[in-house]
């Protein structure tokens, strides 16, 4: 493993890796042990022996097959140990890395980065687990007893760490190339399939009855077609793996043997004919199931390097180094000359001010900057160039933390929590009482919807947003940021998904409260409430004098 | 989980009955490779005999027949993950197309995310689960039962001692087990609640970071990672006492098959290769078994999904033949003539979209509610009514990058003639190249609702039901798009706060 941050949190373990490593090759050892010295018992005894002489092998029986199932319990135990660490180490510190980079410094695709980090960290207990501790085990058990063969029967240990090089080395690396690219297109695949699932989830009604099912069916034929064409490739290169540990396995025994008989006829010990042929097969097996999982693991291993480009990513913005007072009760914000250059110009002296009591409006077509201007503001994002103030403190002197007491920023998308109803209203102040929770949630108009839960507040809501429309999340987004009582709100197409007369009732409350409204909007029934409307273009904020829709 | 995974099987077949494939295969590919393991154990046993008896004769022959047997082995083991993991892939593809069949029908079952992860991540989990575990299980049955067989007739003490350890296997983890696999599956479900904990303090950051609330989540991970660690390894200690069974069952079958094989060897009752090809097959017994308990592992996630995929293709059952000329419509008390327009008006939010749903199967009817040509809807075939019926949304989304690929839908079949006419006759002129703009930003709201219209009339529908259809529009241009609506022949429902000519008139007031 590269020295990458999954490897610097295994050294922090290294002495309970080593001795989970230690217990592993311990099984090796104990299961190359049981079969040797019961093939070595069962010849010794067909030469017809006193009884006595057979004490040591049988002993070395019952001894290999207790120490190796106690062995088997103990590097479950070790291993699992470890791997519980090392991810409890992985999990805070990939948490720690996201933590400065979201929401404004992973680009567009911010919450795919995210939900790939995490999907990273499971594929990385995955590989820890089930692919680097056996390997390890049966690598080192199996050269172990490659070096025991050769001292004692010469060729027929060379055959075997061959046969092992082979299954553990060669195999997999011969599989590698074909199998990361059959990998990287069916990831390529199945990005279009869940683009088209998505596609279909969300116009469905229109899909349906516009008779566009067919040509979305079609699509999904070709994609599948895609996908096989991949599979095919990839199941070609495993079927052939497969068939090569078995192969090489055949092809190790008659090696050995060959060479036993050689060993033989010069003088070789009979009791001692049948030991190297069931010790290679024994190993051979265990190597075979430890390399099986090897070469499925070329995502996983990805998904671990993948954490130290996320680590590397420049910061959005930092704190200045000294931390002065807070500010208090800022009600007004200015921003002038603002300036974000990421490969293009996105803001070019784009100039905004706000005070209690406005509502001002900020339209411009998708892509143009909006939600980067509102990054700005929330000092999610240090602009390249610009001044902007809170009630006159410039941002630049303030911690992020300072601002945001003041500056509410309502997502487009909120994160719903996989918690209670309260508990993901109170996200925005958790000593809230439930009367507080429960008004925030009337005043954002979801009142009815309150109504209808089960459980009331203690109503758990799904991980991943489940069980609430998008328009019910933008809502429970804005209780949170009216339970925050904050007197500057940025708010991020509140509407976007709401029938006209909740999105009536909606903006009512918002333009109510005693605060400075930023209302970054593209629907003309958000102008109701402006007092004033500007819009975004070409990186530059302009007036817009009110005038009636088309 | 309520099924077992043999349960799971089953059901899944019932829906798709492909799904047996792999198992047939798998088991008889997994018949092939332990005989063919079979003719390599006697064959090193010859070999082994020969050398001990200094008989080197047949060696040769013996040899062969191991190279032979071993190739046999490899390519029945090469075929059978190719064959099964062929067979798998329309399971696949017909499960993924009906997952997307039942979300067009009747819409996303719970969160669009959801429905995305159902299509890729969870089809593609029952296909793994099919190809890995299900294969798994087959040879873990057919493997051991054809050695255990092959071991009673060569030897039948050594038979007897592998069956009983193979027997004893599922008794000592009832016993012992029964505790064993609660604690693990605590232990599992432990591990998981803290992965979700930490997907979502990390999918959620933005949002704790918008309230200053990453700092406490950071911490509360950290001392929930130290906490389920202590708690997980307490629960693991216990449940690894089952792999500790297995393993001590196979090493304990293994090595009293050997030392009741020295002592017959000893007394002269055995041949030597005879009791050396046992000892090579006597661990191949527990081989695939202890395959299909770290399969079953890999596989939870994919029987997870089986069950929400399962739960969601639920059979329709065909309804009513749906009207093949203009019916008449009734909602309600309120009826129209085929041919004639039915006009819905009433406040905002009164349910005018919903009662249009509805007529459009988009929501499900309640009975009695809407009357086609006097038949209740909700008897109605469904996917032959909405083929039949064309729906305007309020704001129809738009694809495609010209108007003439917005209004075909991307359907090359379709002549210019026909755009242009639909084109002309909703308004938008003649210019069927005219770009549309990314997500249709270079129309007007107006615009949009147009060529909705103009998509709808190009499907021929027998009802047209249109859902504010005038809004947006500037006064001349709605007084356009009106007359365009009246004058066409089929029957029309219209929910609008325009004034329109109409045959009838429902207007809803409180609760619809």
């Amino acid at each position: 493993m590269r020295d990458g941050l999954v490897a610097r949190a295994l050294r922090r373990e290294a002495r309970a890796a080593v001795g989970a490593l230690g217990a592993g090759l311990g099984v090796g050892l104990a299961t190359l042990g049981l079969s040797g010295t019961s093939a070595w018992l069962i010849v010794r005894a067909a030469q017809q022996p006193a009884v006595l002489s057979l004490t040591v092998p049988m002993g070395l029986v019952q001894l290999f097959a207790l120490a190796k199932a106690a062995g088997r319990y103990l590097e479950r135990t070790a291993t699992h140990g470890v791997v519980l660490t090392v991810m409890t180490h992985v999990r805070q510190r990939v948490a720690e890395i996201v933590e400065p980079l979201v929401p404004a410094g992973l680009g567009p695709r911010s919450a795919d980065v995210v939900d790939l980090a995490v999907r990273d960290v499971e594929a990385a207990e995955d590989l820890l687990a089930s692919v680097a501790g056996p390997l390890a085990a049966s690598a080192g058990a199996g050269v172990v007893t490659a070096l025991v063969c050769g001292l004692v029967f010469g060729p027929a240990g060379l055959a075997l760490l061959v046969a092992l090089v082979a299954d553990l080395a060669l195999w997999p690396l011969l599989a590698r190339r074909g199998l990361r690219r059959a990998d990287d297109e069916l990831d390529a695949s199945r990005a279009q399939i869940s683009r088209l699932a998505a596609d279909a989830a969300t116009g469905w009604e229109e899909f349906a009855m516009g008779g566009a099912s067919a040509p979305l069916a079609a699509r999904l034929a070709l994609l599948e077609a895609e996908v096989d064409a991949a599979e095919a490739r990839r199941r070609r290169l495993r079927a052939l793996i497969e068939g090569l540990f078995v192969a090489t396995a055949g092809a190790a025994s008659v090696a050995i043997l060959l060479a036993s008989a050689h060993a033989r006829s010069r003088g070789l010990n009979p009791a001692l004919v049948a030991v190297p042929v069931l010790l290679g097969l024994a190993a051979l097996d265990m190597a075979a199931e430890a390399a099986d999982a090897l070469v499925d693991s070329g995502p996983q291993r990805a998904a671990t390097g993948r954490f130290d480009s996320l680590a590397a990513t420049p910061w959005p913005i930092r704190d200045p180094a000294t931390r002065i007072p807070d500010v208090d009760d800022a009600s007004s914000l200015a921003a002038r000359d603002v300036r974000v250059v990421r490969g293009r110009p996105i803001l070019t002296d784009a100039a905004i001010s706000l005070r209690a009591g406005d509502v001002v409006v900020l339209e411009g077509r998708s892509g143009v900057g909006k939600t980067t201007l509102a990054h700005v503001l929330a000092k999610f994002l240090a602009p390249d160039a610009g001044a902007i103030t809170l009630d006159g403190h410039p941002y630049d002197a303030l911690a992020a933390d300072q601002v945001r007491c003041h500056v509410g920023f309502a997502e487009e998308s909120p994160y719903m929590f996989a918690a209670s109803v309260g508990a993901n209203v109170r996200v925005a102040r958790p000593e809230a009482t439930d009367d507080e929770v429960e008004r925030a949630l009337g005043d954002a108009a979801l009142a009815t919807w309150r109504a209808g839960l089960a459980a009331g507040l203690a109503t758990t809501l799904g991980g991943e947003s489940a069980g609430l429309s998008g328009g019910e999340q933008r809502r429970v987004g804005l209780a949170r940021e009216y339970l925050a009582r904050r007197r500057i709100i940025i708010a991020d197409e509140p509407t976007e998904g709401l029938d006209d007369d909740t999105a009536r009732r909606v903006l009512g409350h918002l333009a109510d409260i005693d605060a400075a409204v930023l209302l970054i909007s593209h629907r003309e029934r958000d102008l109701a409430v402006a007092t004033r409307r500007v819009e975004l273009v070409e990186g530059r904020v302009t007036e817009r004098v009110s005038e009636p829709g088309n | 989980m309520s099924d077992s995974p043999t349960d799971l099987l089953r059901r899944l077949a019932r829906v798709t009955p492909l799904a047996w494939g792999p198992v047939v295969v798998a088991t008889a590919t997994s018949a092939i490779a332990t005989i063919a393991l079979l003719a390599q154990a006697t064959a090193i046993a010859r070999v082994v005999g020969g050398l001990f008896a200094s008989r080197h004769a047949d060696l040769r022959a013996a040899i062969v027949d191991l190279a032979l047997a071993s190739l046999v082995r490899a390519l029945a083991t090469a075929a059978g993950a190719m064959i099964a993991g062929r067979l798998a892939a329309p399971v696949r593809r017909d499960l993924r197309r009906r997952v997307l069949e039942a979300t067009l029908a009747r819409g996303p079952r719970c969160s669009i995310d959801a429905t995305v992860q159902l299509a890729t991540r969870g089809v593609e989990a029952i296909e793994a689960y099919l190809t890995r575990y299900v294969t798994a299980l087959a040879a873990s049955v057919v493997g051991p039962a054809i050695l255990v067989t092959w071991l009673v007739t060569r030897d039948w003490l050594s038979g007897v001692i592998v069956a009983l350890c193979v027997a004893l296997l599922p008794i000592f983890m009832a016993l012992l087990g029964a505790e064993a696999k609660a604690k693990m599956l605590a232990g599992w479900q432990e591990q998981q609640r803290l992965a979700g904990y930490f997907g979502d303090v990390v999918r959620g950051m933005a949002t704790l970071k918008a309230f200053n609330r990453s700092r406490d989540a950071l911490n509360s991970l950290e001392r929930v990672g130290r906490r389920v660690r202590e708690t997980t390894m307490a629960t693991l200690r216990v449940a690894f006492l089952s792999s500790f069974a297995l393993e001590l069952l196979s090493s304990l079958a293994t090595a009293l098959v050997a030392l009741f094989l020295g002592v017959r060897l000893l007394h002269g009752g055995l041949a030597l290769s005879n009791a050396v090809a046992i000892l090579i097959v006597t661990p191949e017994v527990f081989l695939p078994l202890r395959r299909v308990a770290a399969a079953y592992h890999a596989s939870a996630t994919g029987v997870a999904a089986t069950e929400d995929v399962l739960d969601l293709l639920v059979n329709d059952l065909r309804g009513l033949d749906a009207p093949s000329i203009s019916p008449g419509v009734a909602l309600g008390d309120v009826a129209v003539a085929p041919g004639g327009l039915l006009l819905v008006t009433g406040a905002s939010g009164i349910g005018k979209s919903t009662l249009l749903r509805q007529l459009c199967t988009l929501e499900d009817p309640p009975e009695g509610k809407v009357h086609i040509d006097g038949i209740d809807l909700a008897h109605l075939d469904r996917d032959q009514w909405r083929s039949r019926v064309a729906w305007l949304a309020q704001d129809p989304r738009v694809t495609g990058s010209s108007l003439r690929e917005a209004v075909t839908l991307g359907d090359p079949s379709v002549g210019d003639d026909e755009v242009r006419a639909a084109l002309t006759l909703v308004g938008l002129g003649e210019d069927l190249d005219r770009p549309v703009g990314e997500g249709a930003r270079a129309l007007s709201a107006g615009e949009r609702r147009r060529l909705g219209l103009a998509r709808c009339l190009m499907r021929h529908p027998l009802v047209l039901v249109l859902d504010e259809p005038l809004a947006h529009l500037d006064p001349r241009g709605a007084d356009e798009l009106a007359s365009v609506i009246a004058n066409l022949s089929m029957t029309r429902v219209v929910a609008s706060h325009r004034p329109l000519r109409a045959d009838a008139v429902l207007d809803l007031k409180g609760h619809a």
